[in-house]
């Protein structure tokens, strides 16, 4: 394992943006004391995640915590257990848990937008759960649960002249159905968040080299390392391909599933954000609500990054996705992909 | 009614039942247009239709309160400034500014005539009805209900004259009593008035009121899942009405309360019916329904919180304590966290 890694984890966190803290409290010697949060809250993944008295696994279980919980995150300490590359532990009230367990995620309310173009544009969710509807009506009965950072085509704003309520008309390209987002939950996402980064450097001069023994994904620009996060690869029985890809469709927005396949794990995703997919069989990086427990294989075969992250390589590979289109699909082209 | 003596009078006014009941919104299907039948009532004096939704664009003429005007689509200003760009458009006449219409409907409804001593909840299900003396037309009107304003059924008399069914409403402010034709208002169901997501407990449900966005929140373990615009009080030319900041509870809830105080020619009002009543404190801050303007993102009131009546009747369901339907109010129970924050 060791062999695979080319870079130390002090140069990992150097660069990745939530681990640079890490390096300053490595440096003073205090690595394991406390450290702020990632997110002023964390929404709980699943259910039935237990609060620990000390960060590890063997400590005394104090409470449990349901699915969908939002919980407050008061700090971060280094435990000694977690996966092999984060052992990161989230205190919350007077107790830690797993960091891998929740979500981290903000509460950040939107004020209405009227203007969208007539092709629609893309939104992103920022509060930890937004409930859908099937019409833009309060009392409607709700569709499926929207989660924080979860990416949606907006199709048009609808003012519901009764009560005065506006909302956001999303489709869902995969069931082909309308669902209602009330505008305070979401953000609309600008043109200018949309550019290709680093359009100087030529196609060839771009490769991302993703380590499945490392968990790792690292993005080059000629010998230079401009990019490292670590990632979540295909796990048992669905492992990610290794070789060689390209980067050849993309999509800001996809909802992922299995269902109607005859396998027994079964997923649906809605608005998976930042899909940069690499082969015909829908392995791609995206971003990934559902867990974040980053450097232990979890996938159908996809790599999952942290959603900052996912839109990074979104936006710096090619083909870059105009900001009016919801889906680009160039066989032959796109950035280079090595995966051992 | 006994089937047997349906005249064609009261053929219509079911067939009108019928037709309305058509267009009310479907709301367990995909949307189409509910509001084809939606019309706007003018709240003020007077308004100004416009020939765009602009302020600045060419008057087409003056509207006087109560008028009727039939909305066909909303539309957005191009003042981005605005607290509220939503504008109505009125077929081919013109354009409204929104904060003075409210939205209204004509939904007829076939009498019940059997009302417990307790009574029956009712709202208004027309653009307005006349609160009269007697079960009489001719009688003396005492007050005008409007849309969506709630009131107590207490018994049913039909005029032997001309047939008509007449509600016995209680107005509770005066305690006095006057009549509504029965089939302008629609009798209240259990199930509308069901608690709102009873399965959290009501310490872990909080509403904050901030006071410069002019906005309510409405949280569940420090989530949010309700946000709707409000007015709040503020420092108008006629005084100043300021609404406390601080922690409150909702401590007092009735679902209807006839609200008047002062000179009705100066700066005083008198509003029957204000439907979904929350009191916070002592003095009579509230938050309510309301249908005497729909200008919400801007201080309108005398320290309450007005909210648009959808968005009270939904804060009232949710918060506790909850008020069994054939209750006039519940008073004293624990009540919901209210925080108001500038």
């Amino acid at each position: 394992m060791n062999n695979n890694i080319n870079f130390s984890r002090r140069d990992f966190l150097k660069l990745s943006a939530s681990g640079a803290l890490g390096l300053v409290l490595s440096e003073l010697g205090i690595g394991s004391a406390l450290a702020a949060p990632p997110a002023s809250q964390g929404r709980v993944t699943w259910s039935g995640i237990p609060l620990y008295d000390a960060p590890a696994f063997n400590a005394k279980k104090i409470h449990v915590f349901g699915m969908d919980q939002i919980v407050s995150l008061k700090g971060e300490v280094e435990g000694d257990e977690g996966n092999p590359y984060n052992k990161a532990w989230y205190q919350i009230d007077d107790g830690y848990s797993y960091s891998g367990w929740f979500q981290p995620v903000e509460t950040k309310l939107q004020k209405p937008i009227y203007e969208i173009p007539s092709a629609g544009q893309l939104g992103e969710i920022t509060v930890p759960i937004s409930e859908t509807r099937l019409a833009p009506y309060t009392y409607s009965n709700n569709g499926y649960r929207l989660y924080y950072g979860t990416t949606h085509w907006v199709k048009k704003v609808v003012v519901t002249r009764d009560e005065k309520s506006i909302w956001y008309e999303i489709f869902d390209n995969h069931l082909k159905k309308s669902y209602y987002v009330p505008y305070y939950n979401m953000r609309l996402i600008s043109n200018e968040e949309l550019t290709l980064l680093s359009p100087d450097i030529p196609e060839s001069g771009k490769m991302i080299r993703v380590d499945l023994a490392s968990q790792s994904v690292t993005a080059f620009e000629g010998d230079t390392m401009v990019f490292s996060s670590r990632c979540s690869s295909g796990t048992k029985g669905t492992r990610t391909p290794t070789g060689e890809f390209l980067t050849y469709h993309k999509s800001p927005s996809v909802h992922m599933t299995n269902q109607g396949d005859a396998v027994n794990n079964i997923y649906d995703l809605p608005g998976v954000p930042w899909c940069t997919f690499f082969t015909g069989f829908g392995n791609a990086f995206h971003g990934t609500y559902w867990h974040n427990d980053y450097g232990r294989p979890r996938s159908h075969g996809c790599i999952n990054l942290p959603s900052e992250d996912a839109k990074w390589i979104y936006r710096w590979s090619r083909p870059n996705v105009p900001p009016d289109e919801d889906y680009l699909h160039l066989p032959g082209e796109g950035t280079r992909v090595q995966i051992v | 009614m006994k089937p047997e003596k349906i005249s064609r009078r009261d053929f219509l006014k079911l067939s009108g039942v019928g037709l309305a009941g058509l267009f009310a919104p479907p709301l367990n299907f995909h949307f189409n247009d509910p509001f084809a039948n939606l019309q706007g009532r003018v709240t003020t004096r007077t308004i100004w239709m416009y020939d765009h939704p602009s302020t600045e664009a060419e008057p087409v003429r003056i509207c006087q309160r109560d008028m009727l005007l039939s909305i066909t689509n909303t539309t957005i200003s191009d003042d981005v400034t605005s607290h509220n760009r939503v504008w109505y458009e009125i077929g081919r006449e013109g354009f409204v500014y929104s904060g003075y219409v409210q939205p209204v409907r004509t939904l007829l409804n076939t009498p019940q005539l059997n009302i417990p001593t307790a009574g029956l909840l009712a709202e208004i299900s027309v653009p307005y009805t006349d609160a009269y003396e007697a079960a009489d037309k001719t009688s003396k009107v005492a007050y005008r209900m409007y849309y969506e304003t709630v009131h107590w059924a207490k018994s049913v008399t039909t005029d032997p004259k001309d047939g008509q069914v007449w509600y016995q409403i209680r107005d509770d402010k005066f305690d006095k009593l006057y009549y509504a034709r029965a089939e302008h208002m629609r009798i209240m169901t259990p199930q509308e008035l069901a608690p709102l997501s009873p399965h959290i407990p009501n310490s872990n449900k909080k509403i904050q009121v901030q006071l410069d966005e002019q906005i309510v929140i409405a949280y569940e373990n420090n989530s949010p899942v309700f946000v709707t615009s409000a007015s709040t009080g503020g420092i108008f030319r006629i005084g100043t009405y300021t609404t406390p900041k601080g922690l409150f509870l909702t401590y007092y809830k009735r679902p209807s309360r006839h609200m008047a105080a002062g000179d009705i020619a100066a700066s005083g009002f008198d509003l029957a019916g204000v439907p979904w009543v929350q009191y916070i404190t002592e003095s009579g801050i509230s938050f309510h329904g309301t249908f005497w303007h729909n200008d919400f993102g801007r201080p309108h009131s005398h320290g309450c919180i007005n909210l648009s009546i959808q968005a009270a009747k939904w804060l009232y369901r949710w918060t506790s304590p909850q008020v069994s339907i054939n209750k006039e109010f519940s008073f004293g129970g624990v009540g919901t966290n209210v925080e108001i924050v500038l």
